[in-house]
């Protein structure tokens, strides 16, 4: 039940956000603008910060990149493996496919921050944060392979996929706090301030994002695909985290955090993708809506259930 | 000295950054003031609702401070209408030029006041400055309403639109609504509060970044007489009248000092679009923001360790 109170305020942010949409005060096209900003500039900066004023040495970075890094690979096979089954039985074309594609194996990292920091703090922010940084390059490449063989787009330029990733302002911020870290530059204290103003705004702007990027009303009749997406990406995936940290012994707060870093939604830009690169973007809308509405109770089970593994109560 | 400057430098290195990324393209003017909206709609009101419901006023001078700050208004407002005649022949401003001139000489940047605040006084310091709002807002919106309505070639609005405009401004609105949860005694309830302290985290970079966005460097050559003077009277003297009325009324401390700073900030950023509506003078408005803007990076330090040293405060 407290952990239901602690999250409660990030759902009601989301929530927010998609009443403000609704409200027509923004035109909808300019919420665009607010997105821009959370991706540029605020979202880098948090990860920049988090990762720039951790004690690297302390934190068992190994057994978690080889959980989150075995837990990709598994998703993709998995989705894959169930293809046929898809197919056989609702029609599922290809284009819809890329989407529950997207929608079983990205996730929102700055759900998974907002989260970790209200619940744990910086130390456990820090684990997403790495997480993130291993975890951002190859789920973008894979998505954009995956959606230029099956969408109905273009095939893009392999450069252009490289140059997608290195342009990428998350791996930006990630790497300038790494190298922040551990070149024992350390940060400047006004520029510390200024990107921890910065980094506080992502969460706030970044939740009210989310919320005005859902549309309740294509979630509301959810289809058979709408729901294998769901349960790969709410079910599976922790799960999958709970069975692989056995494996890699990953224990403590660093479980706990990619538990939730596992069971969190998927992230509002594979919609912009599924739309370029001629996927199904109703489907993934209606897929991540339907997520982030469910992981409201999923996501306080799994913590639940973490902490009784963990021995944490 | 070198404490303060590094309270301030992330508020203007921020606004700088909101500057260079107006500058990239990467974000498209109409997309900034969706920004702007969410900033001034939500995320303001979040975090100036919550600092007065939470704040602990007693043996705070609320009415005198709230009453120190609308005498120093009203005394720019006398001041300045009092000069219209010799400011407009020696600067050379036409009436919708001295509409602009008066916007920029009494009305604040909210946003920015607010961003200052906790940075530099700490949560005691917003919950403050949001009560200044309340207080100055209503008062600043009218008299340049009436301003504009005289000098500059727009039609006035009726009393019940402005009535009306000011019983929607979102600032207004949050702080009696926090002023209600203060007085009443029911504070927050933790979700609540915790809700609202997310949100008005965004408030502070995204209005800094706006601020920047909004800054026009490429015009600021073409700036005449009336832009210094309306930046010396605002950054200076504003802040002398704040001192000067809350000195008389017997305002010291925190109160003081956030009354001193908050009439050292530029002016607001709606004063363009007030501006652009009825016929004022907008691109002087423009110039006068982007000139009061650099003109508080160096006046704003100096003016914090005035207002600490004449308040009492450590």
């Amino acid at each position: 039940m407290a952990v239901f109170e602690s999250i409660l305020p990030i759902f009601a942010l989301i929530v927010l956000g998609n009443l403000v949409r609704r409200t027509g005060l923004i035109p909808e096209a300019d919420w665009r603008g607010v997105e821009l900003v959370c991706f540029w500039l605020l979202f880098p900066a948090l990860l920049c910060i988090t990762l720039a004023r951790i004690d690297l040495a302390s934190l068992p970075v190994g057994p978690l990149a080889i959980t989150m890094l075995a837990l990709t690979l598994i998703l993709w096979v998995l989705l894959f493996a169930i293809k046929p089954a898809l197919h056989a039985a609702t029609g599922m074309t290809n284009s819809q496919f890329t989407s529950v594609f997207q929608a079983g194996s990205r996730y929102h990292g700055f759900i998974a921050l907002a989260i970790v920091l209200k619940l744990y703090g910086e130390e456990a922010a820090a684990y997403v944060a790495i997480t993130m940084a291993v975890l951002v390059p190859p789920i973008n490449v894979v998505n954009i392979i995956v959606l230029a063989t099956f969408g109905t787009g273009q095939s893009p330029d392999p450069r252009n996929i490289a140059k997608v990733v290195l342009k990428n302002p998350i791996i930006w911020g990630a790497v300038s706090g790494l190298v922040l870290n551990l070149s024992g530059l350390g940060l400047w204290p006004p520029l510390e301030t200024g990107l921890d103003l910065l980094g506080r705004a992502a969460l706030g702007a970044g939740l009210l994002a989310v919320g005005a990027g859902l549309r309740i009303k294509s979630a509301l009749r959810p289809e058979l695909l709408v729901w294998a997406g769901t349960l790969v990406k709410l079910v599976a995936t922790p799960l999958l985290v709970v069975l692989l940290s056995f494996a890699t012994g990953l224990t403590g707060l660093a479980f706990e955090a990619a538990i939730i870093t596992a069971a969190v939604p998927t992230a509002m830009n594979g919609y912009v993708l599924a739309r370029t690169m001629g996927g199904d973007a109703e489907l993934y809308a209606a897929t991540a809506t339907v997520q982030t509405a469910l992981a409201f109770f999923t996501i306080p089970a799994w913590i639940w259930l973490a902490r009784s593994l963990t021995g944490a109560g | 000295m070198s404490d303060t400057i590094v309270v301030l430098l992330p508020v203007f290195l921020t606004i700088a950054l909101g500057a260079v990324l107006k500058q990239t393209a990467l974000i498209r003017d109409e997309q900034w003031s969706a920004i702007e909206h969410i900033a001034y709609y939500v995320l303001f009101p979040a975090i100036v609702t919550k600092s007065i419901a939470v704040a602990d006023f007693s043996g705070v001078p609320v009415v005198r401070m709230a009453l120190a700050m609308i005498l120093a208004i009203l005394t720019m407002f006398a001041l300045a209408l009092a000069l219209r005649r010799p400011l407009q022949a020696s600067l050379g401003m036409d009436g919708p030029a001295f509409s602009s001139f008066f916007q920029g000489v009494t009305r604040w940047h909210t946003f920015l006041a607010l961003a200052i605040m906790p940075l530099v006084f700490g949560p005691q310091g917003i919950a403050l400055a949001a009560l200044a709002a309340a207080a100055m807002i209503p008062l600043l919106n009218v008299g340049a309403v009436s301003v504009l309505a005289t000098y500059a070639a727009g039609t006035a609005p009726s009393l019940r639109g402005v009535l009306k405009s000011l019983a929607i401004n979102p600032f207004v609105l949050s702080s009696l609504a926090g002023i209600g949860l203060n007085l009443s005694g029911m504070g927050l309830a933790a979700p609540i509060e915790q809700t609202l302290e997310l949100i008005g985290r965004g408030a502070l970079a995204v209005a800094l970044l706006s601020a920047g966005a909004g800054l026009e460097f490429a015009r600021l050559r073409h700036a005449g007489p009336a832009v210094g003077v309306a930046t010396a009277f605002k950054l200076a003297l504003m802040p002398a009248f704040m001192w000067g009325w809350t000195w008389a009324l017997g305002v010291d401390g925190l109160p003081q000092a956030v009354a001193i700073v908050a009439g050292g900030v530029p002016s607001a950023a709606a004063s363009y679009i007030l501006a652009r509506k009825m016929g004022g003078d907008a691109p002087l408005v423009a110039l006068i923001l982007t000139a009061q803007t650099l003109g508080a990076a160096l006046t704003l330090p100096f003016l914090i360790i005035f207002a600490r040293q004449v308040s009492g405060l450590p």
